[in-house]
Parts: structure tokens; sequence; C-alpha cells
């Protein structure tokens, strides 16, 4: 017991003293620089569960590339059959849909879901560009110290389908844990639980997002990384008009 | 004859995956109400079996040259959607090259070279497209859960030709040219199940500019008719579109266009039944919409329909006196009254949509498009479940109106259409 409240209590004051060496934007983004890869290449497999069952099971491939304003990310169904060569621009706020036999990318909303509760934009998630940092506190997540962000979605940003964004990252390694995503009603939409990190091309990555419905505990949708590679696609590749012509490629 | 649909569907399928293809087999189930003259009018019930078959593949052949395909086969027991004129074999066949195309990225990300039969269809999503200038429509004609919506059709074919497209930062320039293929009647006794021929000799540019959060799309399409005759014909449509998003459940859009001059069928006399082509000069079209995300599964979507080339005011109330006239009369082949597509005499119209997301595989939509001219309309429910290799949708379509308007000249009455889909 004592030995447990020693190391608690070390990490809590090694956690502070990273607190409070930077603030907490610049702590937001160093998060976010160490678990994201620019220019991604990833498959990614999303299953949707309603208790214990599937409801629901996608593969995407998909390409990331970071931007100073906002991140852009194009994907393709590989699975199920019935989606497949289905293809997705997330471009911040806008989303691109193109259907396969088509060459008219659409616009949808960000809403729209990809299935299950992981929206398009969960894919793929970075805060610092998008959220002003409103409170950082000494906190703990599963009882273990933790820095707690209260994010505000900054004015005008590209990516405000949350309102508020609570954020729970481990004080030492700067991984996020844990995330509460509320609209601006305050009503919790959803919550995501970020696991089985890897040391990823010189990041470290969460293999495993968990999203769970903020009304409905039964339903949730886990999000695993299959593959990561290293792709480099020009900016202009990430553009609705160029949608038609991406050949999603797997991860090697 | 028609439970044979399913078994050659099933062939098809299962031959095409067999050779690595992304196979998706359709057969589709209509029972349908229309009016027609056998000689006398009666109100003839029958039902429209087809099954669609299309069969697609590509490959890198190096990098940034892609290759790829898509085939399209037809079984249908009612092209023509008249009971009275059943194929003689029983089943009607057809099918199409939709798309077979090489895209070489020259410069990667800014350069960019498209060669072969290509999908042309710019627009986004939207009831009525005005910016789809150069389409030739659905494949086959065939039965939609949904039959008012052209913005996505399920199956188009292409054109042959050749398409160069730079992108620039926010910019994207393409240029699509599309020449006349033609040939003998005879040898399109064969090739018609390959392709449809291309009369004219058209040239497609196109300007898309994502400006902020907005993409704004500028097109012009020059048409030339007889381009290899002494007296060549020359027609020009333009148009702009603009998309965004406000907020994150607010996607706005309009369209825009212009034609120089447009024939349509014009009625001279509703009591004699005689009508008239007739040139309109600069016709106008215009389409203005909202998709509302009311949550993650639910979205009403809202849009506004202007086509200068239908009718209004006297000539809309003579042109509905016509086909009053010509309904009594005991005609009901296609006339005056759909000329311009179905359900598209006036020039004002609201469509209105509410889909629904009830799980991650069962879905439900509502919809209803009114003429806003003289308050008759047609309406429709629909079913889908989606699952991993197969599908099953169902809807009902119907229309409303009283006499003097179009929803009561229209033959058609009411459709019931049952969908099923795999995947392959």
């Amino acid at each position: 017991m004592k030995r447990s409240f020693l190391v608690f209590f070390l990490l809590s004051s090694f956690g502070a003293m990273l607190a409070f060496a930077d603030s907490p934007a610049d702590l937001l983004a160093e998060s976010d620089a160490r678990r994201t890869i620019p220019d991604l290449n990833f498959a990614v497999q999303v299953t949707a569960y309603d208790g214990e069952a599937v409801s629901d099971q996608s593969l995407l491939w998909g390409i990331l590339k970071l931007g100073k304003d906002h991140n852009r990310v194009l994907m393709s169904f590989r699975a199920p059959a019935s989606k497949h060569g289905q293809k997705f621009l997330v471009d911040g706020d806008a989303v691109y849909v193109l259907f396969e036999h088509t060459t008219n990318p659409i616009r949808v909303s960000p809403l729209e879901v990809l299935t299950g509760q992981a929206s398009d934009g969960d894919v793929i998630r970075t805060f610092a560009t998008d959220y002003n940092a409103d409170s950082m506190e000494q906190s703990s997540f599963e009882d273990k110290p933790a820095l707690h962000f209260k994010l505000v979605a900054k004015e005008g940003a590209n990516t405000s389908s949350y309102a508020t964004v609570q954020l729970w990252i481990d004080p030492r390694s700067l991984r996020l844990e844990y995330a509460e995503f509320h609209a601006a009603s305050g009503v919790l939409l959803k919550k995501a639980y970020y696991r089985d990190y890897q040391s990823i091309l010189g990041r470290d990555v969460p293999m495993t997002v968990d999203i769970f419905a903020g009304d409905d505990a039964k339903k949730h949708t886990k999000m695993v990384f299959l593959k990561y590679a290293k792709l480099v696609l020009a900016d202009t590749m990430f553009r609705r008009t160029a949608l038609n012509f991406w050949t999603p490629e797997e991860p090697r | 004859m028609k439970r044979w649909t399913l078994i050659v569907a099933a062939v098809m399928g299962a031959v095409a995956s067999s050779f690595g293809l992304n196979t998706t087999i359709i057969t589709d189930v209509a029972p349908a109400a229309a009016l027609v003259s056998t000689p006398v009018q009666v109100e003839e019930l029958s039902a429209r079996t087809t099954t669609q078959g299309v069969f697609s593949d590509s490959a890198t052949l190096s990098p940034g040259l892609t290759l790829s395909g898509t085939a399209w086969t037809l079984l249908d027991s009612l092209p023509s959607n008249n009971p009275t004129q059943v194929p003689t074999a029983g089943l009607d066949f057809s099918s199409r090259l939709l798309q077979l195309e090489a895209k070489w990225q020259i410069i990667p990300g800014g350069l960019i070279l498209d060669v072969g039969k290509q999908i042309i269809h710019p627009s986004s999503g939207f009831f009525h497209t005005p910016l789809n200038l150069l389409t030739r429509g659905p494949a086959g004609n065939t039965p939609q859960p949904n039959p008012v919506s052209e913005a996505t059709p399920p199956y188009e074919e292409g054109w042959w030709g050749i398409k160069i497209i730079g992108l620039l930062g926010d910019w994207t320039l393409e240029d699509f040219l599309a020449p006349p293929v033609g040939w003998s009647d005879p040898a399109d006794a064969v090739l018609q199940y390959f392709s449809a021929q291309q009369g004219d000799l058209d040239n497609q540019i196109r300007l898309d500019w994502h400006w902020g959060a907005a993409d704004i799309q500028f097109l012009t399409l020059l048409s030339v008719s007889n381009p290899a005759t002494s007296s060549p014909s020359f027609h020009d449509r333009s148009g702009v579109g603009l998309d965004t998003n406000i907020g994150d459940h607010l996607t706005v859009r309009a369209e825009v266009t212009v034609s120089d001059s447009l024939n349509r069928l014009n009625v001279v006399d509703a009591t004699t039944l005689t009508t008239e082509n007739q040139s309109i000069s600069w016709v106008p079209a215009a389409l203005a919409g909202a998709t509302w995300s009311i949550n993650n599964d639910v979205s009403l979507v809202a849009e506004y329909y202007y086509d200068g080339l239908g009718f209004f005011g006297d000539e809309y109330t003579t042109a509905l006196q016509y086909a009053e006239n010509r309904i009594s009369a005991g005609s009901f082949s296609p006339d005056v009254e759909s000329q311009f597509g179905f359900f598209s005499l006036a020039q004002n119209y609201l469509f209105l949509r509410l889909t629904d997301k009830f799980t991650d595989q069962i879905s439900g939509q509502g919809w209803t498009e009114v003429n806003l001219q003289d308050a008759s309309g047609l309406y429709g429910v629909g079913l889908s479940a989606t699952y991993d290799k197969w599908g099953l949708s169902g809807s009902l379509t119907g229309t409303w109106g009283g006499d003097g308007t179009e929803g009561h000249v229209l033959p058609f009455m009411w459709q019931v259409d049952i969908e099923l889909q795999f995947y392959f």
C-alpha cells in the first residue's frame, strides 16, 4: 500500500512538474504531436457493438495529411462488400463522399456516422488546433494520475462537432487516455478510451479507440488500427476534385 | 420466365466473383398501376421485374497509372413500362460498358490525364441537377425506390473522350472532349451491347474553387451537332454551383445554369390536340436547397427547383387541358406532359425528404415532390436493410392531385418497389 502510494506520489509530482513546465496549450499540442504521424497510411477495422453482439463491421484504408489549420483524411471502405469502393474525404468541417460508379463527390454533414458511434472525424483526431484549453487540473484516471483538460471549441474552428471536450492525459507520457465529447447544450454525446499504445514510426500511437454512446452504455464502437505506414501524397490530392483520382492503398 | 432472373443473377454473380471482379447483382420487382389504352381506357396492373449485374475491376499498372472498367447487364421483363408491350422473348437483355478508362498522374497531384469512357457527372447529390450538363441518365431506366432523384442514378453510362485535369492549390481546372462516335445500323445490332453512340462533339470545361468553407463550380458545355458537315450547329450551356456547411447541422447548395436554346413540344390547340416544336432561347434552370442533419441518424432535405423550359401561367393551363383531353381520347403514350421527364411539366417544384437511420443496417425515408403551380404531387415511403453481402429495399410511390393538376394527368398511379441486392 505504501509502495503504491509512493509511486502515485512520484508520478503525481512528475506530472505536476511537467504540467507547470508548459502551458496547457503546449501540453495539448505536444500530446497531439506524440501520437500523430504526418502522411500516415493506415488500415483500420471499425466494429460496432450492441452489448456483446457485433452490429456492424467495416475495414477502411486511409491516409492522413496534417495541416496547419486542420487535418485532412482520405478513407475508402474495403469491407463490407456493400460499401466496397466508397471513398471519403474529411477536410475539417467538410466531409465528402464518393459512391462507387459515380464521379461526383457529395458534401455531407460532419455528423455523418461512419458506423456505430464512430463519425468520420473520429478516425484520426487532434485537439490543439481546434480547441482552447479552458482549464487543466491534476486528477486521476483509472486510479492513475492524469491531467484533466477542459477544452472549448475555438471560434471558427474547422471541426466544431463538439462544443466542449474533456480529456484525461497521462502526465508523464502525454498519452491520451480518455475523452468525453459534449454538445453545446452540455449533453454528453460520446466517450472514447484510447488504448494499446505502440511505438510506430517514432510516435506513441493508440492502436485501439473504443467509443461509447453518451446516452447508452451498451452501444460502443471499437476502432482497431491494423497497419500503419508512411505515404506522402501531394496536398492537392486532399481536395474534393481529386477524390475520383485517388487510388486507395493498403499500408505496407 | 421471371423466376429465371434470380437463377441467372446467382450464376452471373458466382462466375464474376470467381474472376475476382467486384460484383453487384440487383433484382427489382415493381408492381405498378397505370392508365393504358387497349384501345379503351383501363387501369392496368403490371409488375416489372429487372435484374442488373454490375462487374468492375481496377488495376494499378505503375505508380500513378491506373486502369479501371465497369460492365453492366440488364434482364428486363417490361422495358417500356407499358403492360401492353411485353417483350416477345419474355425478357429483354441489354448490356453496356459503363466505364473503361486509364488515369495517368503525369505530375502527381498536379496534372492528370484521363482517357477512355468516362462518367461525367459534376453535381452533388441533389434532387434535380441543373449542372449535370452531359448525362445519359440512369442505364436501363430501371425502377428506383425513389424515382424522382436524379442526383446519383444507380448506374450511368459514360462518354468516350479525353480529359485533362490541372490541380493547383484550391483550384482545379479540367477539360473533357468527347468526339462523335457512331457506326452503321447493322454494326449497332452487335455494338449496342457494348456502347451507345455519341452524336455530337462535346467539350466541357469545369473550374472548381475551394473558397474558405465553400466549393464553387463553373461549367460550360459546348456541343456541336453535325460537326463534320458544312452546316454544324453550336449550342452552349453554362452554369455555376456552390455548396457549403453552416455549422455542423446544415449543408446548403445552389446551382444556376443557362442554355442558349432548347427545344420543347408546345401545345397549339388543346381541343384539337395539335402541337408544334418550339425553340426557346436563353433557358435558365436553378436549384436551391439544404440538408439539415437533425442528429447523427435523422436528416431532412429541402430543395426548390426551377426549370425555365417548363410551362407556366396560361401555357401551363393549356398544357394540362391538352393532357386531360388526350387521356379522354384514350392516348397514354409519352407526350407533352412527360417530355422533360417524370412529373416535370411545370417550372416550379419543391422536394422534401426525411431519412432516419434506425440501426446500422436499417433505414427509412419518406419524401414528397410538390408542383408549386397546382399543389399536386408525388409521395413515397421506403425502408431498406443493408448487410455485408446483401440488402433489401422496399418502397411505395403514389400521386395526388385533383382535376386540372399535373398529378391528375399522369398515367402513373402507384408503384411498389421491392429490391434485393447481392454484393460479391
